[in-house]
């Protein structure tokens, strides 16, 4: 019967045992970042063919960008979002959002004479794609691809903006204004945008923001200032209008 | 726009069914802006249906489908803009109350006229008033007050000779030199 191995050797052989294991283990592991690197390496190349393949698709196609976008989405990538790397290469479209950001702001900014800097989200895109339907290059741009450029903005501060109103995205608004619009004159423009009447009078924002006449008042008169509302004095007293949402649609010269 | 009898005209601007369009802005850059569509709108308007002079009741201040009237202050800030940019001046200075419309510049006008002179071979003899002003003639229309002015602008700078109109009297005639 053989002895269970004491002493020194048996130290020395339990080692070794020991080593073994952790070799194997070390070669298996290694294997597996092989294998899974691969398997990344193969995913990457896919997804370049596949950006490849269907880049004028992503490119010109809104619905189909939405769908790549969630797709990279969830796997961690956002390939339209950088400027560099191969995804721009790839797609020739890095600064895609970029692009559109500053070409809203451009729209919203060039108009703020007639709205105080306030345009809602389907006159802008009619705005956006009119103005870029000129240059043939440029492809047509969904609500969502105007939103998640306005976004992109958020790091430049808050005179940049989305205040989500109404029912349909085309009825929110985005707002460029020199100053930051305060969380008051946000309100009430939110406000106004979900009443669905382009115009509030002082009573109307009291009764339903329970503020009292002060309140109401100081924010229409910055809001005057801004031109982002325009006074109209009627026999039953002021009202004050938003041309941004009278015109929603239809668009001033 | 159904307030304006008997005319045609369709180029309305957007603005117009915006009813704080009808009340003076208190916001200076604002009311520039709405000043710039009125006058725009008078001049179009005037063009279209050679409309020569207005005053404040003339109906494109009301705009019955959305129950709105331009005051008269608003009004008369428009008439001031107006003359100040030299696209208006008063029928009558002392009541304010009416302008001529310059939807062309009397140096236009007055290039317009000559021309006209030049073709119809009035040049180096003499042209009544009426006739400058007949059917049929660039200047048709235009009130006598106003043709004087055109014709004060070409004697400024040679073309013409007027005769008559001293001492407030009436302008009789027009001599054109070539």
């Amino acid at each position: 019967m053989r002895r269970r191995g004491v002493g020194v050797g048996a130290v020395k052989d339990l080692k070794a045992g020991q080593e073994k294991y952790k070799e194997k283990g070390n070669l298996l592991q290694e294997n597996l970042i092989d294998e899974l690197s691969r398997n990344l390496d193969q995913f990457k190349t896919k997804l370049e063919a596949f950006a490849a393949k269907h880049r004028s698709a992503i490119k010109k196609d809104a619905k189909f960008r939405e769908h790549f976008q969630d797709m990279c989405a969830t796997i961690g990538v956002d390939p339209l979002a950088s400027s560099k790397g191969f995804w721009s290469e790839m797609l020739g479209m890095g600064s895609f959002y970029y692009e559109i950001a500053v070409q809203a702001v451009e729209v919203v900014l060039s108009t703020s004479h007639l709205n105080g800097g306030v345009m809602s989200l389907g006159e802008l895109q009619n705005r956006l794609n009119k103005s870029r339907s000129k240059s043939l290059k440029q492809t047509e741009v969904s609500c969502e691809d105007i939103l998640r450029a306005i976004k992109s903005l958020n790091v430049l501060g808050k005179s940049c903006g989305v205040i989500a109103s109404g029912k349909s995205k085309s009825e929110y608004l985005i707002f460029c204004v020199p100053e930051e619009l305060s969380l008051d004159n946000t309100t009430v423009v939110q406000y106004a945008a979900q009443s669905g009447s382009p115009f509030v009078t002082v009573d109307s924002i009291c009764s339903n923001l329970g503020w009292t006449t002060q309140r109401a008042d100081s924010v229409i008169k910055t809001l005057i200032c801004e031109g982002i509302v325009w006074v109209d004095d009627t026999s039953r007293g002021r009202m004050y209008w938003f041309p941004s949402l009278f015109m929603a649609n239809k668009g001033f010269d | 726009m159904a307030t304006i009898a008997a005319v045609e005209f369709n180029s309305w601007p957007a603005h117009y069914n915006f009813p704080p369009f009808f009340t003076l802005q208190p916001n200076r850059e604002t009311q520039a802006k709405q000043l710039s569509i009125w006058i725009q709108l008078i001049k179009d308007y005037a063009s279209k249906t050679r409309l020569f002079s207005i005053d404040h009741s003339h109906p494109i201040f009301t705009n019955t489908e959305i129950s709105r009237s331009l005051t008269q202050e608003g009004i008369s800030t428009i008439f001031d803009e107006m003359i100040r940019t030299s696209q208006g001046e008063y029928v009558d200075a002392s009541k304010k109350d009416r302008i001529f419309i310059w939807w062309q510049s009397k140096e236009v006008w007055a290039k317009v006229l000559m021309q006209s002179a030049e073709k119809g071979g009035l040049l180096n003899s003499v042209a009544t008033i009426y006739e400058l002003l007949n059917d049929h003639t660039p200047l048709e229309g235009m009130e006598e007050a106003m043709l004087v002015k055109v014709l004060k602008v070409l004697e400024a700078s040679g073309k013409c000779e007027v005769m008559g109109g001293a001492a407030g009297g009436s302008v009789e005639g027009v001599k054109f030199f070539m």
